[in-house]
């Protein structure tokens, strides 16, 4: 008799196989506009073995399904996952990886991007910009609510962008006025300030659903940052509102870039792929093992 | 005879539930030993592709599977430790373990229910990782952490067949072991405190 693991078994290595077969990732011609690059970015993602549950390889292919032009890898404390990540990606052909960290303190996150080095978290935020500044890298505030403005009271004149646009917009009442205002103070102090949008991306689906538009030379580490400083970015928030450099925002109004790369999980293959390998690990977890059942039916005769 | 696993009934009746599957099944082969912490490295890895793609693709869950394995990689110490501690060993090692992870299943309940919600829901809630409602995700989450402590204080008291304060003990150090190891695994590689104590959370 065949046994229900061994079906269940059959049924996660069809799933697998079909779900597997289903995941290429079309190329995508790099899109200009102004006579600049756009890159699609998300500054702000985190991988295993910190809390993320990907593995940074994995963050990268991730992130081609998302279609994304760029990202950097930026955990709390260390910067090693994101170096791999880095060369991972740079045998494969992208996307870009760039290194960077949360910056971690008792009353503020910051994030920073290309760096090498992981920046010491317990100093106040105008020595960890600097030391972020030094490092060559850019600074950018992260989740900027209300909670973290004592300690941007000064920081706010050396950071060089905050996140306007974060997951916590969906769920926290706070998150959308928050991370408005402090954007707004930002860019009012008269020089460069770049809008960032990021996910925050721990696990599952929700890699560059908040990105960033950054408009760069070329598609290269450098490049980026340096547009990052000359605030050469656009964000549209969850309402399609843009914020960000109002040129470049009323280009990409005027002449929208085609809809984001979602992966298509609703096509009939993708969900049948989907519940079949689904079944296959709820089969092996609920259904008994045949060793299982002999072992009851041989304790039974005894 | 039933097709459902013998931990359903675990859950069900924990104490009961756990000292009649330690009368049952055969206890013999490294294969025991390996068996249900393999299935649940697998079963972590397939949640992890299936709320990433909506799908099982094979790599990105063997990726995750060899990366979080050290999961059930560290019960597995922790529960020989612990027996062993607790001079409470009826049983050679590979079944030991395999009863012990009998007691997993609310942590792999969730793990499906979870991935369900990617797969039979049919779209995503832009920004969030998951489709379901924010607020059933720490709430399922406490309940399964909750189930579990049930099921680990059944292993003790009706697989093991100790006494109440032995079992309340056993329990304690179990959780004292695996959840100090695995805080320190995220302290050696994260930045722990400041998220903990510190006034932002996330
Ligand atoms: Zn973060
Ligand atoms: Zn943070």
């Amino acid at each position: 008799m065949i046994s229900s693991r061994a079906v269940s078994g059959v049924l996660l290595g069809l799933g697998g196989l079909a779900g597997t077969l289903l995941d290429g990732v079309p190329p995508r011609p790099p899109l200009y506009r102004g006579g600049l690059q756009v890159l699609a970015a998300d500054f702000h993602v985190h991988s295993f073995s910190a809390d993320g549950a990907l593995p940074p390889w994995e963050l990268v292919l991730e992130a081609r399904r998302r279609g994304l032009d760029a990202f950097a890898i930026t955990n709390h404390a260390q910067v090693w996952a994101a170096k791999l990540g880095r060369w991972f990606s740079r045998r494969i052909g992208g996307p870009t990886v760039l290194v960077g960290e949360e910056i971690t303190s008792w009353d503020y996150h910051l994030i920073a991007v290309g760096i090498e080095a992981s920046v010491p978290w317990n100093q106040p935020a105008t020595e960890a910009i600097e030391e972020v500044h030094r490092q060559g890298g850019v600074a950018i505030a992260a989740h900027p609510v209300a909670i973290s403005w004592p300690a941007f009271e000064e920081a706010i004149d050396t950071l060089d962008g905050s996140e306007v646009l974060h997951p916590l917009v969906h769920v926290s009442p706070g998150g959308r006025p928050g991370l408005s205002a402090f954007y707004e103070r930002g860019r009012s102090r008269g020089r460069p300030f770049a809008a960032v949008g990021s996910s925050d991306y721990h696990f599952g689906a929700g890699l560059g659903a908040s990105r960033t538009y950054v408009f760069v030379r070329e598609n290269r580490p450098a490049s980026i940052l340096e547009s990052l400083r000359a605030g050469r970015t656009v964000v549209f928030d969850e309402e399609g509102v843009a914020h960000g450099d109002p040129a470049l925002a009323a280009l990409l109004e005027s002449d929208p870039l085609p809809a984001e790369s979602r992966p298509d999980r609703a096509t009939v293959p993708s969900r049948a792929a989907g519940i079949c390998g689904w079944l296959g690990l709820a089969g092996l977890v609920l259904l008994r093992s045949t060793r299982s059942r002999r072992g009851v039916a041989s304790s039974a005769v005894r | 005879m039933s097709a459902w696993a013998p931990e359903l009934r675990v859950v069900l009746r924990p104490v009961s539930g756990y000292r009649e599957l330690a009368l049952e099944a055969e206890g013999r082969g490294e294969w025991l030993l390996l068996q249900r912490p393999l299935i649940h490295a697998l079963l972590l890895g397939g949640f992890l592709s299936l709320v990433t793609t909506g799908r099982v693709v094979l790599p990105l869950a063997l990726s995750t599977t060899v990366c979080w394995a050290f999961v059930p990689a560290l019960q597995v110490a922790v529960v020989s430790a612990v027996t062993k501690l607790l001079r409470a060993r009826p049983f050679p090692t590979p079944r030991l373990v395999d009863l012990y992870f009998a007691g997993n299943l609310p942590w792999s309940l969730w793990l499906l229910a979870l991935s369900g919600t990617v797969v039979f829901l049919p779209s995503e809630t832009p920004g969030l990782p998951l489709p379901s409602p924010g607020s059933l995700f720490p709430a399922s989450l406490l309940a399964a952490a909750l189930l579990s402590q049930v099921l680990t204080f059944g292993f003790f008291r009706g697989a093991l067949g100790l006494t109440i304060p032995r079992s309340l003990a056993g329990l304690a150090l179990h959780d004292a072991l695996l959840w100090g190891s695995i805080a320190l695994f995220f302290l050696l590689s994260d930045q722990l405190w400041p998220r903990l104590f510190g006034k932002i959370g996330i």
